[in-house]
């Protein structure tokens, strides 16, 4: 059984007004446990709208959401519960930190929950292991992290309330390649250890190549593909179309194939030198 | 004369002041005897993680902030010069990260002509400014909208003709695409190498983009508030190992000529883009 | 999408009324709320009436966003209109109840305030349909120029309300994106008690104030690398007063001094 399912997901914009249109329609996805999803596709194309109707913040216009074998919108604990199955994490999530401390603020989801004050703070120790913020971080004011740190603090606040399912949306938006790393790195041992599913919104596809084992491509309102990386990445052309820019590194790679070579396909530096390497051996 | 410098660092030092818990002044030196010339003409990219100072070194371009040591000059004119900062601005502007923060004016055309009219440019002429300045970012059509209702690639776009439209010789750019999408940073993108290439404009990048670093005349690294590779992009590129040190990205291609290199591939180390990077691997191939 | 709102309630058109200039509407808005207390008989209440009328089909603006203008005062109208039926006395009485009596004067008066105040809404709706805010806000900054000479910072104003009317949709946006994202952590703001709501406001509140303060500290660094305060500022858009404008102002003229004639001609309706 699929861990969050859309059957039939519509939403319009401005809806009953003149500029009525389609934010997305026609949705039908299966997401199994387990898997960490890249969900990509240019600005428009659907993705953010897509994501807030996992948790319930938006409700569709026709179409069942289904997490964990439940239809969230069939009653109102559903719906509740939803929020806190599906944890979702915004856009620059450091812009939602309010509390005095950033123990108190990974603490929110948490409490909102309902739990046990023991139950709280194993959780948020646990959740600000995961994100790497060390303890003497935590009895400071969120306003005085660094940028970085900020939006790990945020990250763990959606973490502290151990989603079966997290969301992220453009995690790593605005931060220098190191910051982005670290929050990819996390991501990545977050879902090893926890096998939790994660879905990860992005625009770059460097990133998703770097951790994903499933790719989602928004276009247009609808989902165009859905499938494993290499099944996506492989299909250059048609992503091109759509306005999406392969890495470079596989760019690359199809140049060498347009001259002949047979060499397969590469989506990240570690795999494509291998690739290499390995023919040049055969060739010597 | 082409080597003219517009903006000349002289062992620029400078420090944030915050007051802490104990009531005493704490001061980090976010920038440490810094010296660089900016040439006339020149696309200077400035690359750096996130802490390094890049950010204060472009406020301290056109006297936001002012040295605490050393010496700033634009065209001439000393930043700590109090006199002098109408001029210096007028020279050297600016445009920053948050496209929403930066938009004046709840019209596109003037939001462009905000520059102008606090300068006393003549009506008639600061039309023609705003309509030109639209034109070159390709924003014209957009003139009578709201710009709450832009796309960011859209709003930092106007940002930028509202620049043009004060005639400075040179822009800063504090991290103008790093909200947004890679449409919206290939706009960006296109409007600068416009800027440089067709109106001589003097633009110097700040990033933690290298491939937006790639396309200048010429890249400068930054640590800790200090200059530490200096050069064409594709002399600085080839230090992948130090970039990769300092927190930074290098090209997909120069990272894969690397990695290859040190398996002792025959490659070259000053590969920056993806044509070069593979007809490089076939020459390489045959060789073999 | 909340990004489509519209501040002000500017309609978009190129109606004589919206090529008026900004400062003469003003005025002739003001002139004609003045000159509706004016009216004491039907002849000047329907000269009054047929001039708005011919205001909103000159304006172009649709019947519905009229009417819309008007939606939010009917309670007030109808109200008043009762108030004044049942309570005031003189003329010819029509109903005599035991409590309170009907007369002329009372339905009279009712009809008068009634009248009057939606033609003074719709008229005031006129203004804002067919000026954009920005032009309203340079209007108003010109008009009050003369304020200068007492040291009143009328430019200074002026900015001030333009940049809230330039971040009045991004703050809007924001309110929306920071309570989605504490939703999304289970923030419950929807249900409890007044200090519950109160409450639950915090998680919204906060993050908006810190991130409002870093705008505006951005917003300066900008406003001063684009000169703000530099050496004497013009404007590009020049306020010309045209033909037009003049034309008018002389209807408006007309209009007042027909009201008068009116008035004095047929007398007050209302027996004292």
């Amino acid at each position: 059984m699929p861990i969050l399912s859309a059957k039939g997901v519509a939403h319009l914009y401005n809806k009953g007004t003149p500029s009525q249109s389609k934010a997305i329609y026609d949705i039908n996805i299966d997401i199994e446990e387990g898997e960490l999803v890249g969900i990509i596709g240019h600005t428009g194309s659907g993705k953010s709208t897509l994501v807030q109707h996992f948790n319930g913040i938006l409700k569709p216009e026709c179409g069942q959401i289904i997490v964990d074998g439940t239809d969230i919108w069939s009653s109102k604990k559903a719906t509740r519960e939803a929020r806190f199955k599906v944890g979702l994490c915004f856009q620059y999530p450091e812009y939602q930190l309010f509390e005095e401390t950033v123990y108190k603020d990974i603490s929110f989801g948490p409490k909102n929950m309902g739990l046990s004050e023991e139950e709280i703070d194993k959780r948020v120790q646990l959740a600000a292991e995961y994100v790497g913020l060390p303890k003497s971080l935590l009895d400071k004011s969120p306003f005085d992290l660094s940028g970085g740190e900020k939006r790990r603090a945020a990250i763990a606040g959606v973490i502290a309330m151990q989603p079966k399912v997290l969301i992220l949306d453009e995690p790593t938006a605005g931060l220098d390649p190191r910051g982005r790393d670290k929050i990819l790195e996390m991501i990545k041992s977050y879902r090893e250890k926890t096998g939790s599913t994660v879905l990860l919104v992005s625009h770059s596809m460097e990133d998703v190549a770097k951790i994903a084992t499933k790719v989602l491509v928004m276009n247009n309102a609808r989902v165009e593909m859905y499938g494993t990386v290499d099944e996506i990445y492989s299909r250059s052309e048609e992503l091109r179309e759509i306005g999406l820019n392969v890495p470079q590194v596989s760019k690359i790679f199809e140049i060498l194939k347009k001259s002949g070579l047979n060499i397969g396909s590469a989506y990240t530096v570690e795999k494509a030198a291998e690739r290499i390497l390995s023919l040049g051996g055969a060739s010597v | 004369m082409k080597d003219k410098v517009i903006i000349k660092f002289d062992n620029v030092s400078f420090a944030y002041k915050a007051i802490a818990d104990d009531d005493e002044m704490a001061a980090t030196a976010v920038v440490d005897g810094f010296s660089l010339d900016v040439p006339e003409g020149q696309f200077l990219a400035v690359l750096g993680h996130n802490g390094c100072g890049k950010s204060t070194i472009a406020k301290l371009m056109n006297g936001i902030l002012v040295p605490d040591s050393g010496k700033v000059t634009v065209d001439g004119m000393s930043t700590s010069d109090d006199e002098k900062i109408i001029d210096i601005r007028r020279t050297v502007g600016m445009v920053f990260q948050n496209p929403d923060n930066q938009i004046v004016a709840t019209i596109v055309e003037d939001d462009v002509a905000f520059g102008p009219e606090n300068l006393g440019v003549p009506p008639e002429e600061i039309r023609k400014r705003v309509d030109d300045a639209l034109e070159a970012v390709g924003m014209y059509e957009f003139r009578g909208r709201e710009p709450h209702r832009l796309s960011g690639g859209q709003k930092q776009r106007v940002a930028i003709a509202g620049v043009i439209a004060m005639n400075t010789k040179c822009v800063v750019m504090d991290e103008p695409t790093a909200m947004l999408d890679p449409h919206g940073r290939q706009e960006v993108m296109d409007a600068i190498r416009m800027l440089n290439k067709e109106r001589g404009i003097t633009v110097v990048l700040i990033t933690h983009y290298m491939d937006e670093a790639v396309k200048a005349d010429r890249v400068v690294v930054m640590d800790k508030g200090k200059i530490v590779l200096d050069g064409e992009p594709r002399m600085v590129f080839k230090n992948v190992e130090k970039l990769k040190a300092l927190g930074l990205d290098v090209p997909q291609a120069t990272e894969l000529a690397y990695r290859l290199r040190k398996s002792g591939f025959p490659i070259a180390d000053d590969i920056l883009d993806e044509e070069e990077c593979a007809s490089a691997i076939l020459r390489a191939l045959e060789v073999k | 999408m909340i990004k489509d709102i519209t501040i002000g309630q500017y309609f978009n058109g190129n109606s004589v009324l919206h090529r008026l200039d900004a400062r003469m509407k003003i005025v002739l808005t003001v002139a004609f709320i003045v000159s509706i207390f004016f009216c004491k008989n039907f002849w000047s209440l329907g000269l009054m009436v047929l001039f708005t009328i011919q205001t909103v089909i000159i304006s172009r603006v649709p019947l519905k966003m009229v009417l819309k203008s008007i939606k939010p005062i009917a309670i007030i109208v109808v109200f008043t209109s009762l108030l004044n039926i049942f309570y005031i006395s003189g003329g010819t009485t029509l109903v005599d109840g035991r409590y309170i009596d009907i007369t002329t004067n009372g339905i009279f008066t009712a009809l008068f305030m009634a009248t009057r105040i939606v033609c003074l809404v719709v008229i005031s709706s006129m203004l804002t349909y067919t000026t954009t805010p920005t032009m309203l806000t340079d209007a108003i900054e010109k008009l009050l120029s003369p304020l200068k000479i007492f040291k009143i910072p009328v430019s200074t104003l002026a900015m001030m309300m333009t940049l809230a009317l330039r971040f009045i949709p991004t703050l809007i946006d924001e309110i929306d994106r920071i309570t989605n994202a504490q939703k999304a952590r289970g923030a419950n703001l929807d249900d409890g008690n007044f200090i519950q709501r109160i409450k639950a406001l915090v998680p919204i509140i906060v993050p908006l104030f810190v991130s409002s303060l870093r705008r505006a500290i951005e917003l300066a660094d900008a406003m001063d690398c684009r000169c703000y305060g530099g050496p004497g500022r013009t404007r590009m858009k020049q306020m010309k007063l045209r033909f037009r404008d003049f034309a008018a102002l002389a209807i408006m003229v007309a209009f007042i001094a027909g009201i008068i004639v009116l008035n004095y001609y047929f007398g007050a309706v209302l027996i004292k």
